[in-house]
């Protein structure tokens, strides 16, 4: 048994393109999950929350102004950090299976 | 009343179950053959389950709208002569790299992957595993058609696969896959999915690629980014996989574990070239190589995924510690590698210019200052008869038997020595760079001793165009075997830089 030492912190993320639908579902996150932290890079946006992010259908619509299919989601991810505990037509849920 | 729609849930069980039939005139067995081989164990299948739910209409509508992307962003590039305003023409070293080494792992794992839709029992999987052979053929086209722009300026761009079977530094990405795709459907899929896809890709298509947008290559940004979007699906298929098998039996806790240990530190050494690309070759730098690795591996794989596969009895990866150890290390061993042996590759290497030095020291406080820094300063001046102003390494080194790496990496214990290992078997001696690499070949001894190591090709005479006609004639007639033409040697002397500064001799920003 290797014991790892790390003094780093646990965190669910999404890493999201910079781009117009990226930044319509990055506030849509943000409008949904108080807490969320952003770290903007080139090309990209890593957001980060403590625990979990869920992305909801009808926010993100009146976001973009027009009907979205969460299975768009596929076209502003670029990565992520944790499990798609859920994903269906209204939302899509990224948590750890281990609650912190 | 139009009939209501199906949910997402109903669909992706239609459209993949739903297809599965049960054989009633050919035994299982006989139609999944390499399904127990490997000592794995399912009791039920249909435990499977895609998070993603990804069915093939969804794929082929979403893939498209993708590849339509990507095809204008590269269009736009190529018609505003996009390569003209890139930060500097030393920037394209490192898609040599990526083109040389990842663009034909591409497609090797396009063709795993079929092997693997095509051997595994359940439907969920085999359906998953497809899309991702499809996926990987998509990356290797998309990276293809954004260096085939780069090809018609810039050296390094025209002969990759005809390097990746032959040049030294290549056989590194090479002889990673081709272990992977010797191994059993799980294990490969355990490999790639889930050790090099969760945990690994990130450093090379995430931050690399957004050092790729602030040098001013959109395309490579955009082929990065669409590669990976593929990849939170391939991950999530990793993932899946191996907590799938974790709960269906106990004995397969230790198998899982031993490749997951394997695995790691494989695909690690592989990645060390990202950190020489990340570190050195990118004259404009987003993140180093540590700060990602402490971002995308220390937070995301060990404080997230590792904690989430403790109740399944799974611990981190056995060489975890070293590769903690070694990042402040890491890259600057592997990118003085490939400086000191830059007369026998298809990119150019250079001496770091003082404000990229200082940013090195100010990134490894630890490190840079104490090991490397005089490396460079004695390079000026140790000149060697060879082309650039500076020092190469002239000889050629001995390589790790299992990453192919040569050995040189500095031990983080006894900074002032590199590590060395070996190991006798059947009465030759094995050299290794790691405790990691010498470990993997004690797992599998038959297998490691078949290597093809290049440099020892080389002294057994099978990589020459022409026998030498002396010894100064050994290098010449390796790189004429290799297709290196004027590909090689430092950047300042390159056909590239002499390009660079007449295209823009009537700017005043050139980079010289």
């Amino acid at each position: 048994m290797t014991a790892v030492e790390t003094k780093r912190e646990r965190f669910v993320a999404v890493d999201l393109q910079k781009t117009e639908e990226g930044y319509n579902v990055l506030q849509a996150i943000l409008k949904d999950n108080p807490g969320t932290r952003i770290d903007e890079f080139p090309g990209y946006y890593k957001v980060k929350h403590p625990e979990k992010l869920i992305i909801k259908r009808e926010t993100v619509e009146s976001f973009m102004g027009r009907s979205w299919d969460t299975q768009e989601f596929n076209l502003v991810i670029i990565s992520y950090a944790g499990n798609f505990a859920e994903w269906d037509d209204e939302k899509i849920l990224i948590q750890w299976d281990t609650h912190m | 009343m139009a009939k209501k729609k199906l949910t997402l849930a109903q669909k992706y069980h239609i459209y993949t179950r739903g297809l599965d039939w049960e054989p009633t005139y050919v035994s299982k067995k006989d139609i999944y053959p390499y399904a127990e081989y490997e000592g794995i164990k399912i009791k039920d299948w249909n435990k499977w389950e895609d998070p993603f739910r990804m069915t093939v209409e969804a794929y082929w509508k979403y893939q498209a709208e993708k590849d339509r992307r990507f095809y204008a962003i590269l269009d736009g590039f190529i018609q505003n002569q996009g390569h003209l305003t890139l930060s500097d023409a030393r920037y394209l070293n490192s898609i040599k790299l990526f083109i040389q080494g990842v663009t034909p792992l591409e497609y090797m794992a396009h063709r795993g992957f079929a092997f693997v839709a095509r051997h595994l029992p359940g439907p969920g999987p085999r359906t998953a595993a497809f899309f991702q052979s499809m996926d990987e053929l998509r990356h290797t086209q998309i990276e293809v058609h954004a260096a085939s722009n780069f090809n018609k300026y810039y050296d390094g761009f025209h002969s990759m696969t005809h390097m990746h079977d032959r040049v030294w530094y290549l056989s590194v990405p090479k002889s990673y896959f081709d272990d992977a795709v010797t191994a059993g459907p799980f294990e490969y899929i355990t490999a790639i999915s889930f050790s090099f896809e969760y945990a690994l890709t990130n450093l090379l298509f995430v931050p690399f690629m957004s050092g790729a947008a602030y040098n001013g290559d959109t395309p490579t940004m955009t082929f990065g980014f669409s590669a990976q979007s593929d990849e939170s699906r391939h991950m999530t298929l990793g993932l899946q996989v191996v907590k799938f098998l974790l709960e269906q039996h106990e004995d397969n806790v230790p198998i899982i574990q031993r490749w997951i240990d394997k695995w790691w530190w494989r695909g690690y050494r592989l990645t060390s070239l990202v950190g020489a690309m990340m570190d050195y070759m990118l004259p404009k730098r987003v993140m180093s190589w540590k700060e990602s690795f402490e971002l995308y591996i220390e937070d995301q794989i060990l404080e997230g995924l590792f904690r989430d596969l403790e109740r399944y009895g799974i611990r981190p990866p056995l060489h975890m510690n070293q590769s903690i150890k070694e990042k402040e290390f890491l890259s600057h061993d592997v990118y003085w590698i490939l400086f000191s042996f830059t007369f026998a590759a298809a990119f150019h290497s250079w001496i770091p210019k003082e404000e990229e030095m200082e940013w090195l020291a100010e990134k490894y406080p630890r490190t840079f200052n104490q090991y490397y820094r005089w490396r460079y300063e004695k390079a000026k001046e140790a000149k060697t008869p060879l082309p650039g102003d500076r020092f190469y390494y002239i000889g050629l080194p001995q390589l790790c038997q299992v990453c192919q790496i040569p050995m040189g990496f500095t031990n983080p214990d006894d900074p002032n020595n590199f590590v060395q290992r070996y190991v006798e078997y059947e009465g030759e001696i094995y050299h290794f760079c790691s405790d990691g690499c010498k470990w993997i070949f004690e797992q599998e001894p038959e297998k490691y001793v078949q290597a093809w190591l290049p440099v020892h090709e080389i002294y057994k005479g099978n990589c020459f165009a022409e026998p030498p006609k002396g010894p100064d004639d050994v290098v010449p007639q390796v790189l004429k075997w290799y297709n290196i033409q004027t590909d090689n040697f430092d950047y300042f002397v390159s056909e590239d830089y002499k390009n660079w500064k007449e295209w823009h001799k009537d700017m005043a920003t050139v980079v010289v």
